[in-house]
């Protein structure tokens, strides 16, 4: 009886102090050679840092962003927490700035991408979410941000569907 | 009865305390592991085959440009979703099974690339003049096969490209539809 109940309390224990260490850190998905990360960075227009072509407020959204880390470590920002939708809505606010990321490194055919599942400001602040896209989606539609149709957005967006008319589901129409 | 056969059970399996501290260790490590494996689960793939994975390494076609500088090239390959193409996350990341996928991300604002015929995904951070992010061409020239004159970096990791003039455009090559099936959510 004694042992069991040492038992419990052991994995009691262990459960509690790992249990904040996997609620904080990113989910993982298995994706390409798939790293867990948190990053310190500062938000960046990766044209301007490697190019030198540089656009006021990193492009305004129109170009492609990345967290600089403070070894000068590019790492391309490329896939938010909304299904299908890239980063520059979450991070282009934070252009020039500071900003604590977590999520995932992924890397195959000779390039890697970093997918962020939230950040936060400082490091005290609160995580957020990186859904901004689903938001700003969802305020030019006039719908719920964390209703069904936000959520399936590609569903009804007309920019998806005028592609699709055009080109057809595998692009073979010419 | 039951439940007082298995309590026995679970009883007598956890008598020692190699087995307990083995049983700990193996829901602890479930607990961390538990979302490994997921992508599995999130390519709907209808397909009839399973896509072959990432070579474990690629070499460009032309030799890499210095640190810091670019190298102007002219290179083949296909219009990607590159995010689905790197991650993997959709089983297969190019061709007609993926076209419409690749529709969705890029006006999502996900990124665009070339997949080369040296097997190298190159990010495209401008193409004619155009900034990338959900634009217009770059929607319509998804799945495309392109012949292009760009510069090319190589910064941290990553293949990046600054397309100058897209030289041919022969439309949509890869039709492997029927081989890998239409992903995610079928046809």
């Amino acid at each position: 009886m004694r042992s069991t109940y040492d038992f419990l309390r052991f994995v009691g224990l262990a459960v509690l102090f790992t249990w904040p260490a996997n609620s904080f850190a990113a989910d993982p998905l298995g994706v390409n050679g798939e790293v867990q990360v948190n990053l310190k960075g500062k938000v960046v227009d990766i044209l301007c840092e490697i190019g030198h072509d540089c656009a006021p407020n990193c492009g305004g959204g129109k170009r492609q962003l990345a967290l600089k880390t403070a070894d000068n470590k590019l790492y391309f920002a490329s896939k938010s927490h909304v299904i299908f939708a890239g980063l520059t809505n979450d991070l282009i606010q934070f252009c020039g700035k500071e900003i604590i990321a977590d999520g995932l490194v992924t890397s195959a055919y000779g390039s890697q991408m970093l997918f962020i599942q939230q950040y936060k400001t400082s490091e005290n602040g609160e995580w957020i979410d990186a859904t901004q896209f689903r938001t700003d989606w969802a305020k030019s539609h006039g719908v719920d941000p964390d209703g069904e149709t936000a959520k399936a957005w590609y569903k009804t967006d007309e920019t998806v569907k005028a592609a699709v008319a055009l080109h057809g589901t595998l692009g073979l129409v010419p | 009865m039951w439940k007082d056969n298995n309590m026995k059970l679970i009883s007598s399996f956890m008598k020692t305390r190699r087995r307990r501290l083995g049983f700990a260790i193996a829901l602890l490590a479930s607990l961390s592991v538990s979302g490994a494996g997921l992508a599995d689960s999130l390519n709907f793939a209808t397909g009839k085959e399973k896509p072959p994975p990432p070579p474990d390494h690629v070499t460009p076609a032309n030799p890499p440009p210095a640190d810091g500088a670019s190298r102007r090239i002219q290179i083949t390959g296909e219009i990607i979703d590159a995010w689905c193409q790197v991650s993997g996350i959709m089983g297969i990341g190019v061709g007609t099974g993926h076209h419409k996928c690749a529709i969705w991300c890029a006006v999502g604002g996900g990124p665009i690339g070339i997949q080369g015929s040296d097997g190298v995904a190159y990010i495209l951070l401008k193409v004619e003049g155009q900034d990338p992010i959900a634009s217009q061409t770059a929607i319509d020239f998804e799945t495309d096969e392109v012949k292009v004159d760009a510069d090319w970096y190589v910064r941290d990791g990553t293949n990046y490209l600054i397309v100058n003039k897209i030289l041919e455009n022969h439309g949509v090559v890869n039709q492997n539809h029927q081989k890998y099936g239409i992903v995610p959510f079928g046809g």
